[in-house]
């Protein structure tokens, strides 16, 4: 019977119960995305860490490491599974030259990150390939990290051609390489993976040698321990570079990835909640439009549970097609976005699990559906059979008339009667407006922020015009010393208005509870100006320090406090005077002006403020008078080189968020159109009998329409402005990037003028096609129904 | 014999392969009150809609004081309806959301070219006149289905239209307000207001100066009362009931 009435109802009103029907499919696929990509995502970690084994603990080291301390350390360490040390051959991006028959040629200069040349481990820390198995190099053959392909063209084939300290090796790119630890942009270094035999016949003739110290746990929850024990050691343990633990690794594999799932999360919300919405709105237009047939049943006896069913049945065969069919097109949704999974850790199919997981999803929607179907049709039963066949009062839906019209003088009567009629039933229009502008506001702001040269100051640096680092590797003081010269020649020449030096060193600082955790510390006259503080001012004096907010939170320092921080075995104090956030470095910095001069550096950094030079001209210049072994970028490379992934990303979701809340402004307003000129026919067609012109009819269902839309899209972008910030925030808070607090960047307000426009033309459109309906409308057929 | 307010040739209305009017020749004078009879399903709304503008007849030709009506764009027909016609329905159609007094004024303000405190001020005269002024504010969905109709009357009047159409304009009122809407619609017609309506109830037809009789979508007959006077209600109201057994109604 309910298939019957469904068929019936069909014909009724095909586009209410298709538009229904688009959007109930459309919560289930986008449910069943999120669960999909969550579940490829996580899948797709695990399975290849299965095979690649990536370390739990991780420490970089340049210089001698006493392997012997090492493996007494670990030795007495109780829990630990297995550790290596492994060498790497760090080479400089212009030192690696990419070619191929058809005349390309490009050197990996512009490679933000370290580059090294590794040998294939055994069993531990392996390097895969997309299939996840364990890849294995032939000798004068190469394989390229993945994550270097959205940067450079490098294909299968291409010669790399390797040329440092006056030795030159050519290698064949033979397979992409799937690194289960260095495989996000956010990360500081790549592997290219070479032959045994490459390696030992490379090893100590070309580059530098940078150790990876790996160790292993029986539980991966071990390493933070392992780190402090590692740290407070008095043996001479390796620890000249950064320190990482599986938790950090995870987070920075995922977090591209977690990103878009977060944000599809929270669009598969709302777009729930529109549906739920526009279901609300269907059944109670469909109630009142059959009041007469609800009163005449009320009437008969027809217990409201019985009709209540009548309602139910067709919602539930509507849903359960809807979510059956957004099940299976979430499978093609999920094979859409998550290429980028598919790219960093590997193909992966869809398991028995994630099929369980996505139906339980689905069928979760179905329920949330019908149990918030039943809370509509409780409406059934505030209404007798007087006020629906006698008074025709209905469902008590009816607000108060306006009493108005007459007694204006000026104001044009279809824009009044637009004020009036917007009052009256337009909240879904609004609310629809609301949150399409704050869905496609909150991307554009995110990706404006993070691309604005201003977000350096979340990654610990202040603003310049161009930040010249000399890092980790030979010969750093000797490299320090000449770009310290170069700079000065250039500023001798007017190129350069200001230089400011900042040092790093590593150090131990003291905690709360007395253990001692290493920090990178940027020292330099300088240090800490002009980065955001959350909390207090950048270091004054040689006494002070400013931390980055996940060190302040580790060390359970607030500003004020005092911190000792141990230098050559001596505590030496320091107030806290701000805190500031940092992604860098695994957001554990902290900024001062007081030297360490018996400390080793760990990098230089230079930050320029240029006088009239063009950036890019002094940025060629200074690479050819430096040579390599310094990274020379403006900020906005710096930013893109860096975050690049992530705001990719992102404006995926931008567009994806766009395109989606155009689609749901036309399908709902068309679908509240439908409905309203269905249940106002009458009225409608009285106003065509009169003679109202069809224009000036148009404009009487255009202006309520643009009114509340407009409204509803200024609400949404003052909203997703005041608010949207802080929720980005508290998803990276979430999320441990060592950022609390992220300000949206000001931007002119004719850029929010687009938004509203765009959705203020598309609502226009919709509308003057829906009341086409009106113009065909044949009067007979309604003003004495 | 008056001038023809409006004039039909030969007019006939098909719905795909159904032929609703064949053929249909009348005319109503200026000032003249012409009421349409039939039995349902004969074509006397169709008939209505055709010749107000509202539907476009299958063939035939319609003149609304001389002027050739089907001629005219779907634009000039509708500026001819708010200006020169007035509609009174079976229901009064209003828009929910305004007041009986803003429903009244509306196609005023809509038509333009008058001053809008001149337009309230006879809204609020007319609604005086037909005894609903104390409604005047109120929503439409709490006043009584009489009181609906003479606001619908003075709605189709506030233009002051050149002919009224009613299209069974008492059929949802019961017995007294349908005397009180009949008495006004006679006092506009005496005021010199065309009036053309289709009604099946004979009372209401008696009121009337000549009612044409529609059957299969043909007329079949007219019948010539001239002008209404209360004391000859009865004798109109016993010539109306011969004639219409005679047409079988």
């Amino acid at each position: 019977m309910n298939l019957k009435m469904l068929k019936q109802d069909f014909q009724k009103n095909p586009w209410k119960n298709l538009i229904l029907f688009l959007f109930i499919c459309l919560s289930a696929m986008i449910a069943v995305t999120v669960t999909l990509t969550l579940a490829q995502l996580f899948t797709s970690i695990s399975s290849m860490y299965e095979t690649a084994n990536p370390p739990h603990f991780l420490q970089m080291h340049e210089g001698d490491v006493s392997q012997d301390d090492l493996d007494d350390f670990n030795s007495s360490y109780s829990g630990i599974k297995h550790w290596q040390t492994i060498p790497m051959i760090n080479v400089y991006g212009e030192e690696l030259r990419i070619s191929n028959e058809t005349g390309k040629q490009f050197t990996l200069s512009d490679c933000r990150l370290d580059i090294s040349l590794v040998r294939q481990n055994d069993e531990y820390d392996v390097l895969l390939d997309e299939n996840r198995d364990r890849l294995e190099m032939q000798e004068g053959r190469i394989g390229v990290p993945v994550i270097l392909l959205d940067q450079f063209d490098i294909e299968i084939g291409d010669t790399v051609t390797l040329n440092s300290k006056g030795m030159v090796k050519e290698f064949m790119v033979s397979d992409y390489v799937y690194d289960g630890q260095m495989n996000s942009t956010l990360c500081s270094s790549t592997r290219f993976l070479i032959s045994d035999a490459d390696f030992s016949a490379m090893s100590g003739k070309v580059g530098e040698t940078e150790y990876l110290i790996e160790a292993w746990f029986a539980d991966s929850g071990q390493a933070a321990d392992y780190q402090t024990a590692y740290e407070q050691s008095d043996k001479n343990l390796p620890k000249n570079g950064q320190a990482i633990t599986y938790t950090m690794i995870f987070l920075l594999s995922a977090l591209t990835d977690l990103l878009m799932a977060v944000v599809f999360l929270l669009a598969g919300i709302l777009l729930m909640i529109i549906a739920l919405v526009c279901l609300r709105y269907a059944v109670l237009a469909e109630l009142e439009e059959d009041m007469r047939e609800i009163g005449t049943m009320k009437a008969m006896g027809i217990p409201e549970k019985g009709i209540r069913n009548l309602y139910l049945g067709k919602i539930r065969v509507l849903t359960a097609a809807g979510c059956g069919i957004g099940f299976l097109l979430g499978f093609f949704m999920t094979a859409l976005i998550t290429g980028h999974i598919s790219r960093t850790f590997g193909n992966q199919s869809f398991g028995s699990m994630s099929i369980c997981t996505a139906a339980l999803t689905a069928a979760a929607v179905y329920g949330i559906i019908l149990i918030f179907s039943k809370k509509i049709l409780r409406h059934l039963k505030k209404a007798g059979v007087i006020d629906l066949m006698v008074t025709e009062k209905g469902f008590g839906r009816g607000t108060a008339a306006h009493d108005g019209l007459r007694r204006s003088k000026k104001l044009p009567v279809s824009l009044l009667i637009g004020l009036y009629e917007v009052r009256h039933g337009y909240g879904i229009v609004f609310g629809l407006l609301l949150i399409v502008s704050f869905l496609i506001v909150i991307p554009i702001r995110t990706v404006q922020t993070m691309e604005n040269r201003e977000f350096v100051t979340y990654m610990g640096s202040a603003e310049c015009d161009l930040l010249v680092e000399a890092g980790q590797g030979e010969n750093l003081e000797a490299r320090r010393a000449l770009a310290e010269k170069v700079l000065l020649e250039e500023a001798e020449q007017g190129a350069i208005q200001n230089v400011d030096t900042l040092r790093r060193v590593r150090l131990q600082a003291v905690r709360s509870d007395g253990e001692v955790i290493g920090i990178h510390i940027d020292t330099g006259r300088s240090a800490g100006a002009g980065l955001k503080y959350l909390d207090g001012k950048n270091p004054a004096s040689d006494t002070e320090i400013a931390l980055s907010y996940l060190m302040a939170d580790e060390l359970g320092k607030s500003v004020g406090d005092a911190v000792d921080i141990l230098v050559s075995g001596e505590k030496r104090r320091f107030i806290v005077c701000g805190i500031y956030q940092d992604v860098t470095s695994g957001g554990r910095t902290a900024k001062t002006c007081s030297g360490f001069p018996g400390e080793q550096a760990e990098k230089y950094a230079f930050a320029l403020t240029l006088s009239q030079e063009n950036a890019d001209n002094l940025a060629f210049r200074l690479r050819k008078k430096l040579g390599s072994g310094y990274s020379i970028e403006n900020m906005e490379e710096f930013l893109g080189q860096t975050l690049g992934g992530v705001t990719a990303q992102v404006r995926q979701a931008e567009r994806a968020v766009l395109w989606i809340g155009i689609c749901l402004t036309v399908l709902i307003t068309a679908l509240f159109l439908r409905l309203r000129i269905a249940r106002h026919a009458a009225a409608l067609s009285a106003k065509k009998a009169m003679g109202i012109p069809f224009a000036e009819i148009w404009k009487q269902e255009l202006y309520p329409v643009l009114l509340a839309g407009g409204f509803g899209s200024v609400c949404g972008i003052v909203l997703a402005e005041l608010s949207g910030d802080r929720l980005i925030s508290a998803l990276f808070q979430m999320l441990g990037m060592g950022l609390k607090r992220i300000v949206f960047v000001r931007v002119s307000a004719v850029q929010f003028i687009m938004i509203p426009a765009i959705l203020l033309v598309t609502l226009t459109v919709v509308v003057s096609g829906v009341c086409m309906k009106i113009r065909k409308m044949n009067v007979s057929d309604y003003v004495n129904e | 014999m008056g001038q023809k307010k409006l004039e039909v040739k030969c007019l006939c209305k098909n719905f795909g392969d159904s032929t609703v009017l064949q053929k249909i020749d009348f005319y109503v004078d200026a000032g003249e009150f012409v009421a349409v009879m039939g039995q349902s399903g004969c074509g006397k709304s169709t008939l209505l809609y055709c010749v107000s503008g509202m539907d476009r007849p299958t063939a035939g030709e319609i003149y609304f004081d001389g002027r050739e009506m089907l001629s005219l764009s779907d634009k000039e027909m509708e500026k001819l309806r708010l200006q020169h016609m007035g509609f009174i329905f079976q229901k009064a159609n209003f828009l929910k959301n305004l007041s009986i007094a803003d429903n009244i004024v509306f196609p005023a303000f809509q038509l333009g070219g008058r001053d809008r405190l001149a337009i309230r001020r006879e809204a609020e005269q007319m609604m005086k006149r037909l005894g609903i002024i104390s409604v005047a504010d109120h929503d439409i969905r709490k006043v009584s289905g009489g009181q609906l109709q003479r606001a619908a009357i003075c709605r189709a009047m506030i233009n002051h239209p050149d002919i009224l159409f009613g299209d069974e304009p008492t059929g949802a009122l019961n017995s007294s307000a349908t005397q009180e809407v009949m008495d006004i619609i006679g006092k506009i017609n005496r005021d010199g207001t065309t009036v053309l309506f289709v009604t099946h109830d004979a009372k209401v037809a008696a009121r009337a100066d000549r009612i044409i009789y529609l059957e299969d979508g043909r007329v079949k007959d007219e019948l010539r009362l001239g002008k209404y006077k209360d004391p000859e209600r009865l004798n109109r109201e016993q010539k109306m009931q011969k004639w219409l057994g005679d047409m079988k109604f």
